[in-house]
């Protein structure tokens, strides 16, 4: 892979890495689903500092 | 004093920098936060680095910065050697992302008034449970059901199977949650112990007139302390591309 006009290196990017291409974006999406639930909670729901919150109030 | 804070936690915090309202989706926003621009930091740190250390390679000059990243690439690959052999060589250069991913975030985290972007749960975890769930899959891939032997560790009786089952199935997923708790854990304990002792020393060098003849003391103490985190920061991303390293051995070759 040609980088800024540098040489091409034959290095392989899908073949070792397509497991973790696959489970980045699930945690990703789950870390989000947490997030949205923590964020919907009442202490933190009307929180300030939550853009949620703010909009709420 | 305003560049004391009050709680130790505090510099942990997310704030939000720039943001993009969008007014016909209320609830959708773009913000640039702390978190985010350090993290941009350091991608911009990682690339440029590398760019500038070849520049003079390629116009025949001697350059110790690639020697410096040469090394660090040598003590990488004997590492995926020592954990994973022939098998793994395919996988050093994620290995040199994480490592050199975890290792700046650390070292910017102890620029003092800096933002330490592993001290977040919510990132440590994410890059943990991606590392064990890819690792699972991969194992999947390479062993179908033969995968699940990993379970059952070899010469166990046959009565104590069902019971090694379920204890090898939680100690597998608690594997993730150790990876990434171990990393975040270790960098707000030595952030918050580092702003509890400056803020004692500070109140003590300004507190009486002994305080400005022994004020040394606690400065020293404070210099081995950060010397002492410097050593952690380091340790703790090499720990996590270790451990990465252990895990991608152990579904290449089931035991």
């Amino acid at each position: 892979m040609a980088f800024l006009g540098f040489r091409r290196f034959p290095t392989p990017i899908i073949k070792p890495m397509w497991p973790f291409m696959i489970s980045g974006p699930i945690i990703l999406y789950l870390l989000h689903k947490i997030e949205k639930a923590g964020q919907s909670v009442p202490p933190f729901d009307t929180d300030p500092r939550n853009p949620r919150g703010m909009y709420r109030i | 004093m305003l560049c004391i804070l009050n709680n130790p936690l505090e510099q942990f915090e997310i704030i939000k920098l720039l943001g993009i309202d969008a007014p016909l989706l209320p609830l959708i926003e773009l913000p640039l936060t702390n978190l985010g621009l350090y993290l941009l930091i350091v991608l911009g740190v990682v690339i440029s680095g590398l760019v500038i250390s070849f520049i003079p390679a390629r116009i025949g000059r001697d350059n110790s910065w690639l020697v410096t990243l040469e090394s660090i690439y040598g003590f990488l690959v004997n590492l995926v050697d020592s954990q994973v052999a022939i098998a793994g060589h395919i996988y050093i250069p994620a290995i040199i992302a994480l490592f050199s991913f975890i290792l700046l975030c650390n070292l910017f985290g102890l620029i003092p008034y800096s933002y330490t972007v592993t001290a977040q749960f919510a990132l440590t975890l994410g890059l943990s449970f991606t590392v064990l769930l890819g690792v699972t899959i991969l194992g999947l891939q390479r062993h179908g059901v033969h995968f699940f032997s990993i379970l059952v560790p070899a010469g166990t009786p046959l009565v104590l199977v069902p019971l090694l089952v379920v204890i090898e199935a939680i100690s597998y997923l608690a594997r993730a949650i150790s990876l990434g708790v171990r990393l975040s854990a270790n960098m707000i304990s030595g952030h918050v112990l580092l702003k509890i002792i400056s803020t004692f020393s500070w109140q003590f060098i300004t507190g009486s007139i002994l305080g400005v003849i022994l004020g040394f003391l606690p400065v020293l103490f404070l210099t081995a302390l950060y010397a002492l985190e410097l050593g952690v920061a380091i340790l703790q991303a090499y720990v996590f591309v270790l451990l990465t390293a252990s895990y991608l051995n152990d579904v290449l070759s089931l035991h």
